[in-house]
């Protein structure tokens, strides 16, 4: 079990926003209590996890125990903001997933390369998405020991 | 001694030997040319009736000079008869006038074997001042209608051939035969003493007169003018391909006519200039390999190059160069150019239209997966929210609202199928592996594992027989063995559980795979629609399927450089047999 004194922030990064509504459903059905914050492409992911711009203010924008990753995304796509991510030291022990809707081989493996913890390919049916967030809070949340690191205060 | 020499016998002596001498040696040179033969053959025949009249003239016994006057005149019978051969030959018309021709040589024949046989044609001889002549038979007239007749005969057919041809080179040369014929004509006269004419036989001057002119015209023309020479020449005019006879120095000698007509060049305009006129400049070449040089290379054969007209434009040609060795053109050569434009045309356009539907081709591959995908993300929402909707108010709508739903989120999985099976369609080209040696056995026990479920639930089996290995794409041969086991399953009879084979072969390069089932079959009408794109034969709720399975097959056979065919009949199962070639040459074909 986790023993955070407060319960880690997901952060999911979606320009669609039926995508972000399911995935907020799922994530309610599925019980994990975690707060869900959300941003819409890859810009706006790394103005948050840089508290830049809109999130100057680190009060709004609690850096996430864990990240949820579109890969096809405007202004600045998954794969760029994840290279990003993975290189800069202090971010780069955030988990992160990339849930998208590809399932193209290269995808994977490029993903895994830019250092990505999980890929995972969006289910078609609610259900079997509410399986999936399931699945991430059970293993990411409860099972897993994140580094303390993560949460730089 | 029945002979002493007389000086009349001496002219008739010293003819019959030139002639055999001019026969012998045109014979020689010209033995090929039936005209030559023909003309030799009157030669002979006249030195014959010179021999014989020189024989004649020579002897004291009146028995031995009607019997050579006889043999003489049996020569001259001949001569009708060689003379319209000859006639008929040189200008022609033998193949037109072959029975009239065989006509005058039996009647020359015929009349032969009276003189020498009988007294109709010849009776004894005459007495005369200068010496004895033969005399008439009875039956003289006969032969004098029927030697006179075929030398009309000879002389007509000349002056209707001379009416009828409008090349001036040949109404010259009937005109000459015409001439040198009437001179010999002039020979008849020798025909008066034997009907008691005191007139000295003097045939010799005229023959004379027209061995003189043939000397000439043979030396002129060394006979082939008539022969050889001139059919060559028409040959070479008839030829579709530009020939120029070309000596060393690379200098124009001989053209033919195509020349004139492919390079605009008239006959001056281009003899005695240089190959390289023809050269076509290249503006953008560095440098340029004249044709003079080709020379040294030759012989040639069917090399492209680039000509240019008179007006320069350039004209693409295929040439061949055969050296010459000529007394006159030692180290010359025959060029002969074709006119490829046409060719060449047609090549680029369609390499050119090759090009655009390759384009076509890709852009509509293209087309076909990112429709897919793009058709994927709403389809995902509406199945989504159709799951949410069903979750969470299922429970307040009525019966008929939750069957609308329910066949909405039923069309939505179809869609999903369809573009699934679009895609994988569209993958077999855009997502193709290069090919490497595929163990099919192993292939198909792996899509086996794979169906269990599906084999378990039908309650059927599959039998994996023994399968080759062949150069391929194993991701896409597991494909077309999965959805060939699957159509098989799939389409099994109500009341027997299926039962799917797999078998294959190698034999001559070319693997055999077939896939043979106990199923409903199908009528073998549609053995050819059953692979095209959507094509269904059975109503969905029957057998369900997007009608994409096949095509995807197919689509797999043919990118590896094989094909599918199926066999069936209605009720008793269906057999689809692959072929696929062993060896791929290049193991990374990708083309389709």
């Amino acid at each position: 079990m986790g023993a955070h004194a407060q319960p880690i922030v997901i952060l999911l990064a979606d320009d669609d926003e039926e995508d972000r509504m399911l995935s907020s459903d799922a994530l309610a059905e599925s019980r994990v209590v975690n707060e869900l914050r959300f941003v819409e492409d890859g810009e706006e992911l790394l103005e948050y996890l840089y508290h830049r711009g809109r999130y100057s203010d680190p009060a709004s924008a609690p850096t996430p125990g864990l990240i949820l990753l579109d890969l096809n995304m405007p202004k600045k796509d998954g794969r760029e903001a994840l290279r990003e991510i993975k290189a800069d030291p202090k971010l780069r022990r955030i988990p992160v997933i990339v849930l998208t809707t590809s399932k193209a081989e290269e995808d994977i493996y490029r993903t895994y390369d830019l250092g990505a913890n999980s890929f995972i390919t969006k289910p078609v049916h609610f259900n079997a998405l509410v399986e999936v967030m399931k699945e991430i809070g059970r293993y990411w949340i409860e099972i897993v020991e994140l580094p303390q690191g993560a949460h730089p205060r | 001694m029945p002979f002493h020499f007389r000086l009349a016998a001496l002219p008739w002596l010293v003819m019959c030997v030139v002639l055999a001498v001019l026969a012998g040696l045109i014979l020689r040179r010209q033995r090929a040319s039936r005209v030559a033969r023909l003309f030799c053959l009157m030669l002979f025949l006249v030195a014959g009736w010179f021999l014989g009249f020189a024989a004649m003239f020579s002897t004291t016994s009146i028995t031995l000079a009607a019997m050579f006057g006889r043999l003489a005149i049996a020569s001259v019978a001949f001569l009708p008869a060689a003379i319209y051969d000859f006639t008929a030959t040189s200008i022609r018309t033998y193949v037109r006038h072959r029975v009239v021709v065989l006509m005058a040589w039996v009647a020359a024949t015929i009349f032969a074997f009276l003189i020498l046989a009988t007294d109709l044609i010849l009776a004894g001889t005459r007495q005369f001042s200068w010496g004895v002549y033969p005399r008439v038979g009875s039956a003289a007239t006969f032969f004098f209608v029927y030697f006179f007749a075929v030398l009309a005969l000879q002389v007509f057919e000349y002056a209707y051939e001379y009416r009828q041809t409008h090349d001036e080179r040949r109404r010259r040369r009937i005109l000459n035969l015409m001439a040198s014929f009437s001179i010999v004509y002039l020979s008849a006269v020798d025909f008066m003493p034997m009907f008691g004419v005191d007139h000295r036989p003097i045939g010799y001057v005229p023959v004379f007169a027209f061995v003189a002119f043939a000397w000439r015209a043979i030396r002129k023309h060394r006979f082939q003018s008539i022969t050889a020479a001139r059919a060559a020449g028409e040959i070479l005019d008839t030829m579709a391909d530009a020939l120029f006879v070309i000596d060393a120095e690379a200098r124009v000698r001989v053209i033919n006519a195509a020349v004139r007509k492919l390079f605009d060049y008239s006959e001056p305009e281009i003899l005695g200039k240089t190959i390289d006129t023809l050269e076509y400049i290249d503006p953008e070449a560095s440098f340029s390999r004249t044709l003079h040089d080709m020379l040294r290379r030759a012989p040639i054969r069917d090399e492209e190059r680039v000509f240019r007209n008179k007006n320069g434009d350039r004209i693409d040609v295929s040439i061949s160069v055969s050296p010459l060795h000529e007394r006159e053109i030692e180290g010359g050569a025959v060029v002969i150019a074709r006119d490829i434009r046409e060719r060449k045309r047609a090549q680029e356009e369609l390499h050119a239209f090759t090009i655009k539907l390759q384009e076509s081709n890709r852009e509509l591959e293209d087309f076909a997966h990112v429709a897919s995908h793009d058709l994927q993300e709403p389809l995902r929402k509406i199945q989504a929210f159709g799951d949410r909707l069903k979750a969470r108010y299922g429970d307040t709508l009525t019966g008929e609202g939750a069957d609308y739903l329910d066949r909405m989120q039923k069309a939505a999985g179809r869609m999903q199928a369809l573009i699934n099976d679009l895609l994988a369609f569209s993958r077999v080209t855009t997502k193709a592996q290069p090919f490497a040696p595929v163990d099919l056995g192993a292939v198909a026990h792996e899509v086996v594992h794979d169906l269990e479920v599906l084999i378990h639930h039908a309650g059927g089996e599959v039998i994996v027989g023994a399968l080759p290995t062949v150069d391929a794409d194993a991701l896409q041969m597991r494909q077309l063995l999965q959805n060939l086991v699957g159509n098989g399953l799939k389409f099994h009879r109500p009341d027997t559980p299926p039962r799917v084979e797999l078998s294959g072969s190698a034999s001559g390069g070319t693997a055999q795979i077939v896939v043979s089932d106990n199923g409903i079959g199908f009528d073998e009408k549609y053995a050819d629609r059953i692979f095209t794109m959507f094509e269904r034969l059975h109503g969905r709720a029957q057998y369900d399927g997007t009608g994409i399975g096949l095509a995807i097959c197919r689509k797999i056979a043919h990118r590896h450089g094989g094909d599918i065919h199926a066999r069936s009949t209605p009720g008793e199962g269906a057999r689809f047999v692959v072929t696929l070639p062993v060896k791929h040459d290049s193991k990374d074909l990708l083309i389709h």
